[in-house]
């Protein structure tokens, strides 16, 4: 299978307050995604991030323009069967404990009886809940209910995994085993799209991103290809200059970080320069005044950079 | 299919029944029961059809704020905790999400009756009252003006807050009581926007007063078995008109 998720001018409008303002939280959005990616859906507060993945599962309908996941219409009922799904900060039925809870799940999402145990206790192994099976999830921490939460998304085996911020309230130790298990999907051949504002997951798990602004697509892409080797600047640690020096090579370097109150010449210099000549540059003044080159690091272009570009691009366009 | 209606269906009766809401009705239902005790010495002679009175009167009235107040909020809460979110996102079609609720709720509700019913029987043994089945009729008939009571609930609270729909299922349900009348009222009145009107609103209001057998069981006075045939199926013709209806509005949401 080839596209397994593409909208095309997808766009949602609401209409809010007391005069019935219209918001425009998407406009013509188009996003693929193919079969077996992992798929980063970034952008800022208030971009449409969650207002698209509403529509992709069914719970709320486009203003115009479609949605299609897995070759059918996103409101279409059979197709869910195949889909897991983790909303923003996901509430459960407090009254319920986590077996019972995703035993409610198996049942609505149509999973054989036979297969409804083994499925619950397999996703309870897998985020770690066995222990906290029987606790009412009223008395969950915000960890654990985002934990149950990828539970019940991943319960039958779903072929594509659409996630709304799935790192939200999880621990250093939670966001590395959940990245694990999306890795994991991934080798089962399964797709996954999720949303999220940490960009340093998506740099070490997402095969494509895009980046959504003000309800618009405003870059998209494979992530070895927008972060090519690309080098972007070169980061300096220097020892031996007086400030005078400093005050040169403040001169030629984009950035210079000394200590303000430095009394020896002794003490290290930060610098931060752009091309390799300008690393040149620094090296003759080091050699000059007899200093010491103490580490030279090529720094390549982050997920961060890219993100941060694109929206100053895009903001610059509207002015 | 009905794997999915009943889930839902099951799950909501464990919310209810779960609920501190549930719990004091029942208790509350069971005080008031035993309180007829206290009218004993009061009435002289009359004391069985009395205490039968109170009895079938407090099944009725306490499963009705039962069918209100759970009612009221089941679709409405589910929406406001974003629970419904990973349920509507599955592979379950809307209408039978609330088929389900409706069931669900019905179920709380045949569970309360038979507890209340229970303890009515009960405090009739102790108090040495001749106690007979004919007084069912009046409970058997409570449980399918329920159907109609919880499915306006449920109309509304696809809608509107918790309290509104509560308040406006009560005022549909007092009303329900006096719509016959309309049609008394629609024959004395010569004017014909008049007529009409209150032969839509006979038409389209519930239509409750022959739930009401009380007086009929309590005198031990006949019952036409017809005409109690034909309020049940009215019952389930009504209800299913109203859950249609929400069904529609249901599924034109954005979540
Ligand atoms: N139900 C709603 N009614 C009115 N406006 C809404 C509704 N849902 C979303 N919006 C508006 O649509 C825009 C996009 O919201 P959305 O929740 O999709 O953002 P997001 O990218 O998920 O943000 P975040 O990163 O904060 O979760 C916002 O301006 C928001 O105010
Ligand atoms: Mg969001």
């Amino acid at each position: 299978m080839g596209r397994i998720i593409y909208t095309e001018n997808l766009s949602k409008s609401y209409r809010t307050g007391f005069r019935l303002q219209r918001i425009q939280a998407i406009e013509n959005l188009n996003i693929e995604v193919e079969a077996q990616e992992i798929y980063g859906f970034l952008g800022p507060n208030g971009a449409g991030k969650t207002t698209t993945i509403k529509i992709l599962v069914g719970l709320a309908k486009p203003t115009s323009g479609r949605a299609v996941v897995l070759g059918k219409p996103s409101t279409n009922i059979d197709v869910k069967k195949s889909i897991g799904f983790l909303p923003e900060s996901p509430y459960f039925y407090e009254y319920l404990n986590a077996k019972e809870y995703l035993s409610l799940c198996a049942q609505v999402s149509g999973i054989e009886k036979e297969r409804q145990k083994k499925q619950i206790e397999k996703m309870l192994n897998l985020v770690r809940l066995e222990r906290f099976e029987k606790l009412p999830i009223k008395g969950y921490s915000r960890g654990m209910l985002q934990r149950l939460g990828i539970a019940q998304a991943l319960i039958g085996d779903p072929e594509l995994v659409i996630l709304d911020e799935p790192m939200g309230g999880l621990d250093p130790i939670g966001r590395r085993e959940f990245r694990d298990i999306i890795l994991n999907l991934k080798t089962q051949g399964k797709t996954v799209f999720f949303s999220t504002h940490i960009l340093a997951d998506v740099e070490l798990i997402c095969s494509r991103v895009g980046i959504i602004l003000n309800g618009k697509l405003i870059s998209s892409g494979r992530l070895d290809e927008i972060l090519s080797s690309e080098i972007v600047s070169f980061e300096m640690a220097v020892k031996g200059l007086d400030r005078k020096m400093v005050k040169v090579i403040e001169r030629l370097a984009n950035k210079v970080i000394a200590s303000p109150t430095r009394t020896s010449s002794e003490e290290e210099v930060f610098v931060e320069v752009t091309t390799e000549e300008d690393v040149d540059r620094v090296m003759a003044i080091i050699r000059e005044v007899n200093g010491k080159l103490l580490s030279l690091q090529p720094r390549r272009k982050t997920l961060e950079d890219h993100f941060m570009s694109e929206i100053e691009k895009e903001r610059l366009k509207q002015i | 299919m009905k794997m999915k209606i009943s889930a839902i269906m099951l799950n909501t009766f464990r919310e209810a029944i779960r609920d501190k809401v549930f719990i004091a009705i029942i208790i509350f239902s069971i005080i008031v029961m035993g309180s007829a005790r206290v009218i004993k010495p009061l009435t002289l002679g009359e004391e069985a059809k009395v205490i039968k009175d109170i009895g079938l009167n407090s099944i009725t009235l306490f499963s009705v704020l039962i069918a209100i107040l759970i009612g009221g909020r089941l679709v409405y809460k589910e929406i406001e905790k974003r629970t419904i979110f990973l349920i509507l996102s599955r592979p379950i079609y809307r209408w039978q999400f609330i088929v389900g609720k409706f069931f669900g709720l019905m179920l709380v509700l045949f569970e309360s009756i038979l507890i209340m019913t229970g303890i009515f029987y009960l405090m009739m043994l102790v108090l040495g009252i001749q106690a007979n089945f004919y007084l069912l009729w009046a409970v058997v008939l409570t449980f399918f003006e329920l159907a109609i009571v919880t499915s306006i609930a449920i109309f509304f609270s696809t809608f509107s807050t918790p309290i509104t729909s509560s308040v406006f299922t009560f005022a549909l349900y007092f009303i329900g009581h006096l719509t016959r009348d309309l049609k008394t009222l629609a024959a004395i009145s010569k004017s014909p926007p008049a007529t009409l009107i209150s032969d839509v609103l006979y038409y389209v209001l519930p239509n409750l007063s022959n739930f009401n057998v009380k007086a009929q069981v309590v005198h031990n006075a006949l019952l036409d078995y017809r005409v109690i045939l034909l309020t049940i199926l009215y019952s389930i013709v009504y209800s299913a008109f109203v859950l249609f209806i929400s069904c529609l509005i249901f599924r034109k949401k954005d979540f």
